[in-house]
């Protein structure tokens, strides 16, 4: 009986002790300055902004730059849920971009469409904000206007 | 008469129970605080993946094996590429191979300190919890340094990987793995693992002897924690595992019986110091430059045949099966995950224990509802 009152006790004193050890680290890291939390988006540090919080690769926003994009539909073709949609048409000699919808709320920012653009047309930007009220407003048109496509160089061809 | 006179009660816990790891719902027969049983009921997350791989082609299927098991996903990507890879025979770069080692290792550490810190979570010390994600926060940094995401990397393609190491990005890795080797575990054992309460609520609970672990085909940190030696790593490498030297934590009963919760738990943290030492060493094995991918044909068809790759992920071992018909899409591929085989389990050791205990046995096993259902 003697033995098993020790070991209750014996049991609390361990309680206390590994616990105690814990709040003596928990208490080192409430008095450390500065806190590691970025309070975004409030409190984003001096002259930052949500950019720069990402890291240069980041996959954020799809970007298109119409003047070298070549209308080869081979972003559209290898989007897995199909979120890009092109249309091209031939107004007078030339084919122009008549559509370029990326529908941002579907996409899934997996990259594969970027990867197979042979000229780099389609890149991700840094953007990552993409909160609104109206799902309907992620659906970004990125042709306003038909424009002509670029002509592909026999070396981007290949590639 | 006497069965009409019992207590006995049926329970809901879940699918939206915090501590059940997702959507993930059990019924639990309780007679007071004691339990006849837990019938774990999975499904709620199923997504039809199997199906979907066979609508896509091959390099298109690879952002939803990100999607298997979240926590884990350049684990599971790794698992697919090879796959592909050794059914048409593809050559990988050095490089890539490295990358690759380096990147699930991290992932598994990251996955890790997630299942962890859940698992103390579930206990009620919060603290270790935000500790251990404050640690996966550098590891998501570095990934999205690597490849653009924080969680659904998508890094490996079949060929390859598809960025280059970023400027810097070795220093900054071997300076993580530092301070987790001998600064950071060092401080969570002392705030978490060596406290005498979570031992006693973790110890003699849920036991799982070796051979029940084999019958019940557990695999991973769940089988290791039955003191069964099994890696596929070291059993049956793949990819370049066969030049690092690791070793594989077995549980040994550190404070109670072998295969105790706390076996399980101690597993985790000792394989988190085994990932750092092989990251260490490919960080210096690696070469400096060098291809990161081979060209694939645009329209890529591999031959007719059906293979069976196993690749181990944090959560044990990730098989795929795959059959293809020789065109563009596979024809069937079936995905064997850990955590199927865990959620069985947990059925099984959760036979007369405390309800409070079943909160311990599932954080033990480190299930991640996704991976169940796929």
């Amino acid at each position: 009986m003697t033995n098993a009152a020790a070991q209750y006790f014996r049991n609390i004193k361990d309680a206390v002790r590994t616990t105690a050890k814990g709040m003596k680290i928990t208490l080192k890291y409430w008095l450390r300055e500065p806190a590691i939390t970025i309070e975004y988006p409030d409190r984003l540090g001096e002259g930052r902004t949500a950019d720069d919080i990402v890291q240069d690769r980041f996959r954020g926003f799809l970007r298109l730059d119409s003047s070298i994009c070549i209308g080869c539909l081979q972003c559209m073709k290898t989007c897995p849920i199909d979120c890009i949609l092109i249309t091209t048409e031939k107004i007078g000699e030339e084919r122009h971009l008549t559509r370029f919808d990326v529908d941002q709320s579907k996409c899934m920012y997996c990259g594969l469409c970027v990867e197979v653009c042979p000229t780099s047309a389609i890149t991700f930007s840094k953007r990552f904000e993409g909160a609104c009220y109206d799902i309907r407003e992620l659906c970004i048109s990125h042709i306003h206007q038909p424009a002509p496509v670029a002509k592909p160089k026999a070396k981007e061809k290949e590639g | 008469m006497t069965e009409f006179l019992s207590d006995e009660m049926v329970l809901n816990m879940g699918p939206h129970h915090p501590s059940t790891h997702g959507v993930l719902r059990f019924i639990l027969q309780t007679d007071g605080e004691m339990m006849r049983r837990a019938i774990p009921d999975v499904g709620f997350l199923h997504r039809g993946i199997e199906k979907i791989a066979e609508l896509l082609p091959y390099q298109a299927f690879m952002p939803y094996t990100d999607r298997i098991d979240y926590l884990a996903s350049i684990c599971c990507n790794f698992g697919y590429a090879l796959t592909v890879e050794r059914l048409a025979q593809i050559e990988v770069p050095e490089k890539a191979e490295y990358l690759r080692v380096i990147s699930a290792e991290l992932t598994r550490i990251g996955s890790h300190f997630v299942g962890l810190g859940a698992l103390l979570l579930d206990l009620g010390a919060v603290t270790p919890f935000v500790h251990a994600l404050r640690e996966r926060e550098v590891y998501n940094d570095l990934m999205e340094s690597l490849c653009g995401a924080r969680l659904t990397h998508n890094y490996v393609r079949i060929g390859g990987v598809s960025y280059d190491e970023p400027p810097g990005f070795r220093e900054k890795t071997r300076r993580f793995i530092d301070h987790i080797e001998y600064e950071f575990l060092d401080e969570f054992n002392e705030l978490a693992s060596f406290n005498t309460i979570f031992i006693n609520r973790m110890k003699n609970v849920g036991v799982i002897t070796a051979e029940d672990a084999i019958e019940h085909s557990l695999v991973g940190p769940n089988l290791r924690g039955s003191g069964v030696k099994h890696d596929i790593r070291k059993n049956d490498p793949y990819s370049i595992y066969n030049r690092f030297n690791f070793d594989i934590p077995v549980g040994h009963g550190k404070f109670g019986t072998m295969g105790d919760c706390y076996d399980r738990y101690w597993v985790r943290v000792e394989e988190v110091m085994e990932s750092c030492r092989i990251i260490r060493q490919a960080l210096e094995l690696m070469p400096e430059t060098g291809p990161v991918r081979t060209k694939l044909p645009r329209v890529f068809k591999p031959p007719k045949g059906e293979i069976y790759v196993r690749t181990e992920c944090p959560r044990g071992e990730m098989g795929f099966y795959l059959i293809s018909d020789g065109g563009k899409n596979p024809y069937r591929l079936k995905i064997r995950t850990g955590s199927f085989s865990a959620a069985a389990m947990i059925g099984e050791v959760s036979q007369g224990v405390m309800v409070a205990d079943l909160v311990t046995i599932i954080g033990s096993f480190d299930v991640v509802a996704p991976e169940i259902d796929r």
